[in-house]
């Protein structure tokens, strides 16, 4: 008996090292310790051993059991690791194939500069303000110091609904408004980004462009404030070694005037076709506010003083993403509008 | 305005490149836009006597002539008619290089050896006035040999400034160059001409409007009109205004000189020496010196003589008291005209004359006179005649007012800390007088610079003069505001990111349309505009949809067959008595073509549920409890469109754009169009969020086939089911739609999956059974079918 036992464990041992499959494990498992398998059958033989030989001969059974046992637990591991290592071998993708996008659109390039000014003049503490871009001839020009056949109204071809309303030429009349609103109340610090129209229609000028205006009134406002002001924004738009340079200029809503120049953003000053080898490149135009628009917009001059800005944001996407033409900014060709997918200024 | 740096850098008596003194004027706020050489390069051009003139031997045409330039004599064959002995010429030596690249060779012209070329202005590209057609007539004293662009001053350059709407004085050489020179640190004053001897030719003058405020005239007897000598030709020239004869070529160079705008008539072609300024009267007309019949309008101001208008004062004289080589007396204007009066009259005619430009910004009424003179000392230098005397009416002495400014204000205003001395010195330089003490500058000024009123007029002129450069960078300081975006400024960008997550690209396209478009759109009718740039743009769109069409089309046609766009943009409507129209700001997207492509799926033509999922996924961004609702409208699909609403507010529509209309903008493919009202959107949004604590209990679920007719929508029976269903159907989705021959004609079958869900406890099949019987009841009292 002895002797069977050991045949059936060395047997079992080499069946069970010799199994490919799980099932097949299996099957020796239920041979082997199962019910009917031989090592019960062996021993159902136990009582007809003599009963000294019992202990020894079921301490033997028992540790065939147990190497057995261990055998298959340990043979199951290995061909189950070996099983799902197959297994996810199968499921192997290939990784470079292109993914199921949810879709992606893209904003408007100007829309884009639109939010980062925004962002910028928020950081500082101001509001934003809109008003309607078909408006008054006395909000667009009279109430901010343009008066009837004054010269200066031809600075800005102007396109008209009726006698006295036209399609915004600045966001300027936003200040008015947001003025009157304020009833005299300081500070008054707000933006108004928005669409403008002037009867120009050329590779820069685009009969319909997007202005930003910025105003701020308080006691004691400067011209030093605008440039610390505007020198700050630019910086955030086009880089930390940007630079300004303040022009005189003329404009019947502020006095002093200035256009403000930065660093040509092509060459950085150096001097090249974009900047007609000046090195700077004239961005907008700002201002001290006009007495006589504070006035009528209900501020008392001796009390208070403000200045104001406006710049183009198309001409700042022009520059700031090298577009020439500036039809580009308003054909909607998605060729041109899905380059905008990406980044964030 | 265009002017000679010649005759700034004489007048101003400094050495300045052109370069140099553009920079200073662009410094002081006037931009030098452009520096033209008044000619092109003429090197191997000389001034040349002629010694001969002889007939070619084998040409009628042609002449042999020998011309020296003072070191050697040559040969040349010229076919110049208005040459004789004794002419001074230019010759273009061999190795000349003329302008267009044309380089003089020696040359045998039938037979004869050429060793040069004579040259007429226009070989020299110079657009000169000359008494007879032909090789270009150099003065008599002209020395020979000079290289002709050194003679005549040709290296002269065209500066172009931009000047600001407020500085006519700067329409001036003596304005400019008293800019210059306070630029430069110094004063400047040009002398006022002296009256010139002066006898008899008065004649009665009277003025009848308040538009004029001062007329003078003197009439210059036995002049003789002829082209102006070469200096005077090149200086107009050189400040881009064409020569035409000595007269009217004087009145042009005293107003570049002075500002002063002057006329000169032929009188005696005027009908009676007897001057009126009158305001003209409906029904006259007159012929303008551009050969253009002019209808006249009270608002227009004339030069009246003998009540015969015959010039609108101030924008163009008439054509028949023009001047010209027949005249013999000149009657001289120098006037001052109402700026608005003007300006008014030169639009309505479209003239933009030179005097008009000047007059429009005010001219400087203590020039008037002295211009006057100028013009008539070098007319009678240049054309002979006799002067007389002034006659005027209205002049009065010109004014002058003091500005009170405050040194402390206007550092201030600066922000900056200039001495007073630095601030007196600048006034001065731009002569200015300036007067006070201590904080006060009492600044005197006079019409030449009208544009100082105000402290802060005086304060950007410091300002300028100081260098805006030197001005520090500083920030506003004072109460600290908060800047926030308002809840609409918010959800405008929310949205943009939205329809952005579902694909889409923002346009934004010209908010104006043509007729066409707005007809072909069947749209809402816009704003027109009265004086549109093109018939194409001419109306401000009442509709988004020729907008969305007009992109669509576009990149159809640019070979896009994936086009998923979205604009946020105002739409314009005239409201019937108010005066701006309503300008609602709209979100419109459209989808044409096939969804963006995928290796594992079969191409996909945009639907009805492509647009409706991007405007659901839209509103469920915005927390917009809305419902879709069968529609018509004319410009959809009548079958495949649905009205969005928000309770009872419509919010927009969504659906395929009516193929007509598609047909007529020439899309052959269905376009899929949303289009909201933003407000109404901004009205939809639920703020925040309502937190509900999650269940820990099971949830169960129950399909449910229905076969129902085709007319029938699903929205009714999902509306029955979350009715029925009532709090504890945690949810319930269509997760099948199906037609088919085993249905029969008419028929569909839906699909429902939902889940119930107890918050406190594990529902019973029981209960959830019963809420099954109960939703079914009620399905098939709505005309469904339960299938098994």
């Amino acid at each position: 008996m002895e002797q069977m036992l050991n045949n059936l464990k060395e047997e079992a041992l080499k069946a069970i090292a010799a199994a490919s499959e799980l099932g097949e494990l299996e099957n020796i498992r239920l041979a082997c310790l199962g019910k009917k398998g031989q090592l019960t059958a062996v021993l159902r033989q136990m009582g007809s051993m003599p009963p000294q030989e019992r202990p020894r001969l079921g301490q033997l059974a028992n540790a065939v059991r147990d190497a057995l046992e261990e055998a298959l637990a340990s043979r199951r591991e290995e061909l189950e690791a070996r099983e799902q290592e197959a297994r996810l071998a199968a499921e192997r993708v290939d990784v470079t194939l292109p993914g199921r996008k949810p879709g992606r659109g893209a904003v408007h390039p100007i829309m884009r500069l639109r939010r980062q000014i925004e962002d910028i003049f928020l950081g500082m503490g101001y509001t934003i303000e809109e008003g309607p871009e078909i408006e008054a001839d006395y909000y667009n020009f009279v109430a901010l110091n343009i008066p009837k056949h004054h010269p200066a109204r031809d600075m800005q071809d102007t396109f008209y609904v009726g006698a006295d309303v036209l399609l915004r030429t600045h966001t300027s009349p936003v200040q008015v408004r947001a003025m009157e609103k304020a009833r005299g109340k300081v500070p008054l610090k707000m933006i108004c980004p928005g669409k403008v129209y002037r009867k120009d229609d050329d590779a820069t000028h685009s009969p319909m462009f997007f202005q930003v205006e910025g105003l701020v009134i308080d006691r004691g406002i400067s011209l030093a404030d605008l440039k610390g002001t505007l020198l700050h924004f630019v910086r955030e738009i086009f880089g930390p070694g940007q630079r300004i340079r303040l022009r005189p200029s003329f404009f019947p809503f502020t006095e002093p005037s200035v256009e403000v120049d930065i660093l040509c953003t092509a060459c950085a000053g150096a001097g090249c076709r974009v900047c007609k080898a000046s090195g700077w490149l004239e961005i907008l135009g700002a201002g001290m506010v006009h007495p006589r628009v504070l006035e009528m917009s209900g501020y008392d001059p001796g009390q208070v003083s403000g200045f104001a800005f406006g710049l183009g944001i198309d001409r700042v996407a022009m520059l700031k993403y090298g577009i020439h033409n500036i039809r580009h900014l308003y054909q909607n060709d998605l060729r041109v509008l899905k380059q905008f997918q990406g980044g964030l200024e | 305005m265009k002017v000679s740096y010649k005759w700034l850098a004489e007048i101003l008596q400094v050495d300045l490149s052109p370069q140099e003194m553009a920079e200073k004027l662009t410094g002081a706020g006037f931009p030098v836009e452009e520096l033209t050489p008044l000619a092109e390069e003429l090197d191997g051009v000389v001034t040349a006597e002629i010694l001969e003139v002889r007939p070619h031997p084998n040409a009628d045409r042609l002449s042999l002539t020998r011309v020296s330039d003072g070191a050697n004599v040559y040969d040349v064959v010229c076919g110049a008619r208005n040459i004789a002995p004794g002419d001074k010429v230019p010759l273009a030596k061999v190795g000349a290089v003329l302008p267009g690249n044309f380089r003089i060779k020696k040359a045998k012209i039938r037979g004869q050896e050429s060793m040069g070329m004579l040259c007429s202005a226009e070989e020299l590209r110079l657009d000169l006035v000359q008494a007879e057609d032909g090789i270009l007539q150099l003065p008599a004293d002209c020395p020979p040999g000079l290289p002709l662009a050194e003679y005549l001053g040709l290296d002269d350059v065209v500066m172009d400034i931009e000047l600001s709407a407020n500085r006519g004085d700067l329409l001036s050489v003596r304005g400019l160059a008293a800019e210059i020179s306070a630029a430069l640190g110094q004063p400047f004053a040009l002398p006022l001409p002296e009256a010139p001897a002066a006898r008899g030719g008065r004649f009665p003058v009277s003025i009848a409007t308040p538009a004029c405020y001062c007329y003078t005239g003197r009439l210059i007897s036995g002049v003789k009109v002829q082209p102006s000598p070469l200096w005077l030709q090149l200086r107009l020239l050189a400040c881009g205004l064409r020569p035409v004869n000595n007269i009217v070529d004087v009145t042009n160079l005293v107003m570049l000189e002075w500002g002063q705008p002057l006329h000169a008539f032929d009188a005696d072609k005027l009908p009676e020496l007897e001057i009126t300024v009158r305001q003209a009267r409906a029904g006259e007309t007159m012929v303008t010196l551009d050969n253009k019949e002019r209808r006249l309008e009270p608002g227009m101001m004339l030069i009246t003589y003998g009540d015969k208008p015959v010039a609108i004062a101030g924008v163009m004289g008439s054509l028949d008291s023009e001047v010209n080589e027949s005249t013999r007396t000149v009657l001289l204007e120098s006037a001052g005209f109402d700026p608005v009066s003007v300006r008014v009259t030169a639009k309505a005619l479209g003239l933009a004359s030179e005097a008009a430009s000047r007059y429009e910004k005010g001219v400087d009424p203590a020039v008037i006179v002295p211009a006057s003179h100028r013009a008539a000392a070098l007319i009678s230098q240049l054309a002979g005649g006799e002067i007389g005397e002034l006659v005027s009416a209205g002049c009065h002495r010109s004014e002058t007012w003091t500005v009170e400014a405050s040194l402390a204000k206007i550092n201030a205003l600066l922000g900056t800390e200039i001495p007073r001395a630095e601030a007196e010195r600048i006034l001065i330089n731009l002569g200015l007088e300036v007067q006070g003490e201590g904080d006060a500058l009492l600044v005197k000024v006079d019409q030449r610079r009208s544009d100082l009123r105000l402290w802060q007029d005086i304060a950007e002129e410091v300002g300028r003069l100081h260098g805006l450069d030197n001005i520090p960078a500083a920030l506003p300081r004072g109460v600290q505001t908060v800047g926030v975006r308002k809840p609409a400024q918010r959800l405008e960008w929310l949205v943009r990111d939205i329809l952005v997550g579902c694909g889409l690209c923002e346009t934004v396209p010209y908010t104006f349309i043509s007729p066409e478009m707005q007809e072909r759109s069947l749209a809402e009718p816009g704003v027109e505009l009265a004086n549109p740039l093109t018939r194409e743009r001419s109306i401000m769109r009442g509709d988004m949809l020729p907008s969305l069409l007009e992109t669509v089309a576009y990149n159809l046609a640019h070979g896009q067959h994936n086009i998923a766009v979205f604009e946020i943009g105002s739409v314009y409507r005239p409201v019937a008595g108010q005066e701006l129209p309503e300008q609602p700001l709209r979100v419109a997207a459209a989808l044409c073509g096939t969804a963006p492509v995928h290796w594992q799926r079969k191409e996909e033509e945009y639907d009805f549920f492509h647009i409706k999922g991007v405007a659901e996924q839209l509103l469920a961004g915005l927390g917009a409890d809305a419902s879709f609702v069968r529609a018509e409208r004319r410009q959809f699909h009548p079958g495949r469109c649905a009205a969005v609403r928000c309770g009872e507010e419509l919010l927009g529509y969504v659906g395929q754009v009516h193929p007509g209309i598609a047909e007529a903008w020439k899309i052959d493919v269905p376009v899929w169009v949303m289009d909201f009202d933003f407000q109404a959107l901004v009205r939809a949004h639920r703020e925040g969020v309502d937190f509900a604590e999650p269940s820990r209990y099971p949830a169960v679920r129950r399909d449910l086939a229905l076969e129902t007719d085709t007319d029938s929508e699903a929205g009714t029976f999902l509306a029955i089911i979350r009715q029925q269903g009532g709090p504890l159907l945690e949810a319930v989705e269509c997760f099948d739609v199906y037609t088919g021959p085993n249905l029969g004609p008419g028929r569909r079958s839906l699909a429902f999956s939902l889940r119930f869900r107890h918050g406190q406890r594990t529902l019973t099949d029981e209960e959830v059974q019963a809420l099954m019987d109960k939703i079914i009841a009620r399905l098939e009292q709505a005309g469904a079918r339960l299938r098994s």
